[in-house]
């Protein structure tokens, strides 16, 4: 059934792209925009046809920077939560250092990032990282601290430790919190490997991006943007499946 | 009758005091504490599982401190809305005491799909939280909280959230649970005819902040005990003495 | 004798002076738009156009010139779609934007008359010649430049024996040995670099003959067409802001630093400096700064065909005009109007 709803979702989404590409396309030809202001879509069609092993080999590198950001910057926010939600004094004084992570403007630090981890993937799997790690950070902690005081209360009667109540309880009420960080965590990861990249890299679709902008190639521009798109829709999914899967139980996956 | 639950003198609250000289002794009955809400019935159970400590006086469970009490796995707690866990299933639901605390042996020689089998729910034993009823969802709470067959059992208002056909359904329940085994039942409720009917003993707290004991009936009736009681004129002779009690 | 030191005077005074004209019917003003191609600093044309604002030179060439400054590369789009009628950007740039999509753009004054751009060692590296460059680090901006494949082939390197990598913009890299040869612009990143402490020599293209060329003001297409008289006006209230900033350089850093706020004005200085002295060769001392030869433009186009800088051909005429920088002087000397 919910498969079913995405589908459509899906057909819809395709439908309407289609109708503004169609727009997009006429507006190009009838006005004889030059490429390097608009490119038609049938342009960037034909172009990402052409090169679509390279789209996808620096597609693929991308993604394995965000997806390794990802998880790095995950694993962190986690444990530091979970030390948050221990103890308030904790809580006191980790949050305001979060929050000088979060308000950092990436961009000004990417580049110091490629100085001090060289010009491998190690800077761009560390922006990825930084940009998913606040929203996760608080994520898990209101999903840690979520888990409802009459339960924690109940198994404490029963003798439980701390360790126990944390398994059995506080991480299976944060899971929807981590789910819907995800979602948002995923997207922002991938655009911190761009961001990476744009600062020292000889790979990655940030890097096609790039040097697009510097030759006004925009088909090739457009192209790469579609292919980041793309993972990050396919990203999404996957996240939504296993969402839906992991979290039959909860209300909002009853709802839909 | 050995006293399974002591409190002598027993002050507690929170920021400002709830409870003041608080004297009580439970053995193998059921004693139902009524009160006004907001008198600090929960509290007194709070204070009786060692979830907040007395600002004065003592709380004995089982001749040992609630905590120890607790980390020997001899506490059953049912809440008024049970908060059973959605991601597991009824039987995993009632399992769920046997896996934490392992190294407190346990009583309990009925298995948890007994448990579920005697709360009448084998039907529903592999379903979640959110696919049961109400009734059916205190029945699991129920269960769970005696598959680790506890000498004490405190209940703070476990009926309260119900229908009037389910809260009787589940009361003959409750009665047909404590004909067997000898446990110590504090049961907190704000329905006299509910204490008269369950308990042994009623307990008036109230008063002013901070509330004290303000009265006790025993109640005679003979066990077992069904609804037809409550046509008798005993029965009621019985409830008005608890109501002038609070009043 | 003194009539004879009065006409003297005189005599001297006018060689000096910009030759002058009887003024001008009033002429209606225009409004253009010119776009600086980088964010505001001391490169020679842009502080030609800071000056020649301050002085108010275009208002008397009857022009209300609105400055702007890139970020990212836009001045480009904007130049070819008449948004902004003036910019500036460096010969080779604008022979790849007309060969590659056929972007509308004309250089209409040579400022910088050699190669803006180099490559960098720290000055205690033991990289002495271009062949020490094997076995080394060597960076790259955006991708390997037509100026590095020729100095590789002029100095007989194999390639395959030197590590390229793409570096961003940030010269630090050189600084702490991330890279060992960097790619900077001559007039720029060693002035940067010794401040950070670390003094740097450097390889230059045109000492091992690369026919390379700096910047230029260009304008669009439709500008040449349409409003010439507007861009020969531009030009040369420009070019005698030029003048005027080469005459006193202090002064026209003081106007630098209204725009580049922020900026270490003794950097902007280095700039300045580095780039009036490669603003200068025989062809301007005969013919004025900003002078255009079509040879030169043929001689980069084919090397940049060579290396790899030019995906194809083009024709050097449609990138390049001299019509009206030719106009403007007499005799070495900016006509004034």
């Amino acid at each position: 059934m919910t498969a079913r709803r995405t589908l459509v979702d899906l057909a819809v989404a395709l439908v309407a792209i289609t109708a503004i590409a169609l727009v997009l396309e006429v507006w190009a030809r009838a006005f004889r925009v030059p490429s390097y202001l608009l490119p038609a879509p049938s342009a960037v069609l034909a172009r990402m046809a052409t090169d679509a092993g390279l789209l996808a080999r620096e597609g693929g590198i991308t993604l394995g920077e965000a997806a390794a950001g990802f998880v790095l910057g995950t694993g962190v926010a986690f444990g530091l939560a979970t030390a948050m939600a221990w103890s308030r004094p904790l809580e006191r004084t980790l949050f305001p250092l979060a929050i000088l992570v979060k308000l950092t403007p990436i961009v000004a630090v990417a580049p110091l990032f490629t100085l001090w981890f060289g010009f491998g993937t190690a800077p761009k799997v560390a922006i990825a990282a930084l940009i998913t790690f606040f929203p996760m950070l608080v994520n898990s902690f209101v999903g840690l601290r979520s888990a409802d005081l009459q339960e924690v209360a109940f198994l404490q009667t029963l003798g439980a430790s701390g360790r126990e109540i944390f398994r059995h309880l506080r991480v299976p009420s944060a899971l929807p919190y981590l789910f819907s960080g995800a979602r948002i965590s995923l997207n922002l990861a991938l655009i911190g490997a761009v961001i990476g990249e744009w600062t020292g890299a000889d790979r990655g679709l940030g890097r096609v991006i790039f040097v697009a902008n510097a030759n006004l190639d925009l088909t090739i521009l457009f192209g790469a943007v579609l292919v980041l798109a793309a993972i990050g829709i396919a990203a999404n999914a996957l996240v939504g499946a296993a969402e839906r899967r992991v979290l039959h139980w909860h209300p909002i996956a009853i709802a839909t | 009758m050995s006293v399974a639950i002591a409190l002598h003198g027993v002050s507690a609250g929170y920021k400002s005091p709830v409870l003041r000289d608080i004297d009580l002794e439970v053995g193998n009955e059921v004693v139902a504490v009524v009160g006004r809400s907001g008198s600090g019935k929960t509290t007194l159970l709070r204070l009786i599982a060692g979830l907040l400590e007395p600002t004065a006086g003592t709380v004995d469970l089982l001749g040992v401190a609630p905590v120890v009490a607790r980390r020997r796995k001899r506490i059953g707690f049912v809440a008024q809305d049970a908060r059973l866990h959605p991601w597991r299933t009824v039987r995993e639901n009632v399992t769920l005491p046997l896996e934490v605390n392992r190294t407190a042996r346990t009583n309990g020689h009925i298995s948890p799909d007994e448990w579920v089998a005697r709360m009448g729910l084998s039907d529903a034993i592999d379903a979640y939280p959110h696919q049961l009823s109400g009734g059916m969802r205190q029945r699991v709470a129920l269960a769970r909280s005696l598959v680790i067959d506890p000498e004490v059992l405190l209940m703070d208002e476990p009926l309260a959230s119900l229908d009037e056909l389910t809260r009787e359904d589940l009361r003959d329940e409750l009665l047909r649970l404590w004909e067997g085994r000898a446990r110590s039942v504090v049961y907190v409720t704000h329905d006299i005819e509910e204490a008269v009917l369950l308990a042994d003993r009623v307990v008036v707290i109230g008063g002013a902040r901070p509330a004290r004991v303000r009265g006790e009936v025993r109640i005679p009736l003979a066990r077992p005990r069904t609804k037809a009681l409550r046509r008798e004129p005993r029965f009621h002779d019985l409830v008005e003495e608890v109501r002038s009690i609070l009043a | 004798m003194r009539r004879a030191l009065a006409v003297a005077v005189t005599l001297l005074v006018a060689c000096n002076a910009p030759v002058a004209a009887p003024s001008p019917t009033p002429v209606p003003v225009e409004k253009v738009t010119f776009i600086a191609g980088f964010k505001p600093q001391a490169d020679l044309p842009f502080v030609a156009v800071y000056v020649a604002q301050e002085k108010g030179y275009f208002r008397d060439q009857s022009l209300d010139v609105e400055i702007q400054h890139a970020t990212s590369g836009e001045h480009i789009q904007l130049l070819a779609t008449d948004r902004a009628q003036f910019s500036t950007g460096s010969a080779g740039d604008v022979m790849k934007r007309v060969a590659s999509a056929g972007v509308p753009l004309v250089s209409i004054a040579q400022i910088g008359q050699r190669d803006e751009q180099s490559f960098a060692v720290r000055a205690d590296s033991p990289i002495r010649t271009l062949k020490d460059w094997e076995g080394r680090l060597v960076g790259y901006k955006t991708t390997v430049s037509a100026d590095y494949l020729a100095l590789v082939s002029i100095g007989g390197v194999d390639r395959t024996k030197v590590r390229e990598v793409a570096v961003g913009f940030d010269p630090r890299v050189l600084a702490d040995g991330r890279v060992d040869v960097y790619p900077v612009f001559t007039a720029n990143e060693p002035d940067t670099l010794a401040r950070l402490g670390i003094p740097v020599r450097l390889f230059d293209p045109t000492t091992y003959g690369v026919p390379g060329l700096g910047l230029t003001f260009m304008t669009n297409q439709q500008m040449i067409q349409k409003k010439p008289e507007v861009v020969t006006r531009f030009l040369r209230a420009a070019l005698r802001g030029l003048a005027d900033a080469i005459a006193d350089r202090d002064a026209a850093i003081d106007v630098v630093m209204k725009y580049a706020t922020g900026e270490d004005r003794a950097h902007q200085r280095y700039m300045l400096d580095t780039e009036i002295e490669a603003a200068q060769n025989d062809l301007t001392r005969t013919n004025g700064i900003g002078a255009m030869s079509r040879d030169r433009y043929v001689a980069l186009r084919d090397f940049l065909l060579q290396y790899g800088g030019l995906a194809k051909s083009v024709d050097v005429d449609a990138v390049f005009t001299d019509r009206f920088v030719k106009e403007l002087y007499k005799d070495g000397r900016l006509v004034w109007r």
